[in-house]
């Protein structure tokens, strides 16, 4: 089977690119390249309101075609719209769009609020709503006891909370969310992806990108798969999770006391294998990511467990993309 | 969204004042607000501050030494003028300068104003203002210091004359800052290693070629600061600026009037922050 033949199979209304009604964000035939290096290739992409994750391996061209659409940078050929209209041109319309990088660059130098602040007043929210916003939104995220730290001092965690806050505190209705989850520790974890789906349900139009698969199952069915700078497929994540059903999905845990942590998975039925890396992780397998990510943080709350920092090792997506692409 | 969807029932304006871009003074403003505490934060800041006790120290030595024979007070504060002119105004400007947009988009925490209903061109003037001030207020706190220790029980020396010299000399310093600062902002923002260039700018054109008793030399900051000086007395006291003039009649040049000066740095000034914020609106960040 050739590579579009492939990528037609798994796709449920690829974008047309004359034509997309109700469409939110639109990119159509976008290419970029630096140098003699292509980053995006020629795709096409529709998005409408509701959560959206745009999957692909590190370096497949994700993040470039991220900020393509968030308007960070200008396509080499093609056009990005968001609501019809061009988002470079028009500035305005990021008042109605939340970005949330992925790059760990903060002004350490500010409280989380003053920086909320800062960012509610460069969107130009009235200054009466200012403090109640960023008071709102520190809460929202549990970091209203913070909320006068220096960024500088906060966990990875909370960093990553903050970098959320700011893209949410002035309610926009288009979010980009890149690679929200990383660092973050389970319980975190759970609220980012409950209100992130609370979001996709209020009509909120999210795009959340990742390279790992069970992270973007939990928080939406509808994806987009990119790769070698191409849009490989877009549709329903059962039918990529079809593909992959034979494979397990690998959690490594960096805890304080991986022995008891351990001895604890390997009672789980939702876990099929446990053991420890060189590194001193816990390293879990599950054949049912979705639900074994949904139960985590209640087990470890529940059991008082020490974890610091989870990372999923899958490698379900590259056998997708191969399957794919029939390598 | 709890309170933040009760804000937004209660109090948002419809979907065409949601898309208005904030205008480029009020985000100049803020821009530059944040900046400065910024700035005022880093540890980039107290080394330049202990480099501008440096003339102070000189001053101090000055009197303490009893020079004061040798070195009349408006000859001190004419050599003093000149060593902010021509080595420490370039010096903190460059150390403002080059970081006020380029540490940003070095850092990648530019993306936050990035993301805003704001021109990229606020987002520079903002930077490149707070850049500017900060450079200047330490420039003139430590002139400031240098009179203070000059004066202080010695009020014989404040005449009219030195007075006018001092104001003369904080303004230029002042301007100069602001010229230069210019000039290294807009190179920390177009440019991928704007240090090396800043420093061969500074240290190689400017200081060599503002040296250079020709037409060449117009073509420096320095030399219509240095001209905006030394159309006083004292000014000629000072031992480099003697130099200079003793050429300049020599060959029968003509000095250069000071609005001349004066309008070719504000030219350079507002030309430079143009391609500054051009460069600025063309740059792509992909970290």
């Amino acid at each position: 089977m050739t590579e579009d033949a492939r990528a037609a199979e798994v796709s449920i209304g690829a974008a047309d690119p004359d034509a997309a009604p109700g469409a939110v964000l639109e990119a159509r035939r976008v290419s970029k390249w630096f140098g003699e290096v292509i980053a995006v290739n020629g795709s096409s992409l529709t998005v409408g309101p509701g959560v959206t994750g745009l999957l692909g391996l590190n370096g497949a061209g994700k993040t470039t075609l991220f900020k393509l659409l968030a308007g960070l940078i200008e396509p080499s050929q093609g056009e990005v719209l968001v609501y019809g209209r061009r988002l470079r041109r028009e500035v305005g319309l990021f008042r109605r769009i939340g970005f949330c990088p992925e790059s760990e660059a903060m002004p350490d130098w500010l409280t989380g609020r003053e920086f909320i602040a800062l960012m509610l007043r460069l969107m130009g929210t009235p200054a009466p709503q200012i403090g109640p916003r960023a008071d709102a939104i520190l809460a929202r995220l549990h970091l209203a006891d913070a909320a006068h730290r220096r960024i500088g001092g906060y966990s990875k965690g909370m960093r990553q909370k903050v970098k959320m806050a700011q893209a949410l505190a002035h309610d926009p209705d288009i979010v980009f969310l890149d690679e929200p989850l990383n660092g973050m520790d389970p319980v975190s974890r759970h609220e980012i992806i409950a209100l992130v789906s609370e979001l996709g349900r209020a009509g909120k139009t999210i795009l959340v990108s990742s390279h790992i698969l069970p992270e973007i199952e939990t928080m939406t069915r509808n994806i987009v798969l990119i790769h070698h700078g191409k849009v490989l497929a877009e549709g329903d994540i059962t039918e990529i999770r079809d593909l992959i059903r034979d494979r397990p999905t690998i959690v490594a845990f960096t805890s304080s006391d991986p022995r008891r942590l351990a001895a604890f998975l390997a009672g789980q039925e939702l876990v099929v294998g446990v053991e420890l890396d060189d590194r001193g992780r816990v390293v879990a397998r599950t054949d049912h990511a979705v639900g074994f990510y949904r139960a985590l943080p209640a087990w470890l709350l529940a059991e008082g467990l020490p974890v610091e920092e989870i990372e999923t090792l899958d490698d379900s997506l590259q056998a997708v993309f191969d399957y794919l692409v029939g390598d | 969204m709890n309170g933040l969807g009760r804000l937004r029932a209660s109090g948002q304006p419809s979907a065409p004042a949601l898309e208005r871009t904030l205008p480029l003074a009020a985000a100049a403003f803020w821009i530059a607000w944040f900046s400065w505490r910024e700035m005022a934060r880093r540890r980039r800041l107290l080394a330049v501050a202990a480099v501008m006790l440096v003339p102070v120290a000189c001053t101090v030595a000055w009197r303490l030494l009893g020079s004061a024979q040798l070195f009349p007070a408006n000859v001190m504060l004419a050599n003093l003028s000149m060593l902010y002119l021509t080595f420490l105004t370039v010096l903190v400007s460059l150390a403002f300068g080059i970081t006020a947009v380029g540490e940003e988009i070095e850092e990648g925490t530019i993306i936050y104003y990035w993301t805003r209903p704001i021109g990229r061109s606020a987002i520079y003037i903002g930077r490149l203002v707070a850049a500017q001030t900060v450079a200047a207020a330490l420039l003139a706190l430590s002139l400031a210091a240098c009179f203070v220790v000059m004066t202080v029980g010695n009020s014989g020396v404040v005449t009219s004359r030195f007075v006018e010299l001092y104001a003369r000399s904080v303004a230029v310093v002042t301007l100069g800052c602001a010229v230069y600062t210019a000039i290294f902002a807009a190179m920390g923002a177009g440019l991928r290693r704007p240090l090396i260039a800043a420093l061969i700018y500074a240290f190689g054109w400017e200081a060599m070629t503002g040296l250079i008793p020709a037409r060449v030399q117009q073509l420096t900051v320095v030399f219509h600061l240095r001209n905006l000086v030394r159309n006083t007395e004292a000014g000629t006291s000072s031992f480099p600026n003697l130099l200079l003039e003793l050429l300049r009649q020599l060959r029968h040049e003509a000095p250069l009037p000071e609005w001349r000066s004066l309008v070719t740095l504000l030219l350079v000034m507002v030309v430079v922050t143009g391609l500054g914020a051009w460069l600025l609106r063309r740059k792509e960040i992909f970290r």
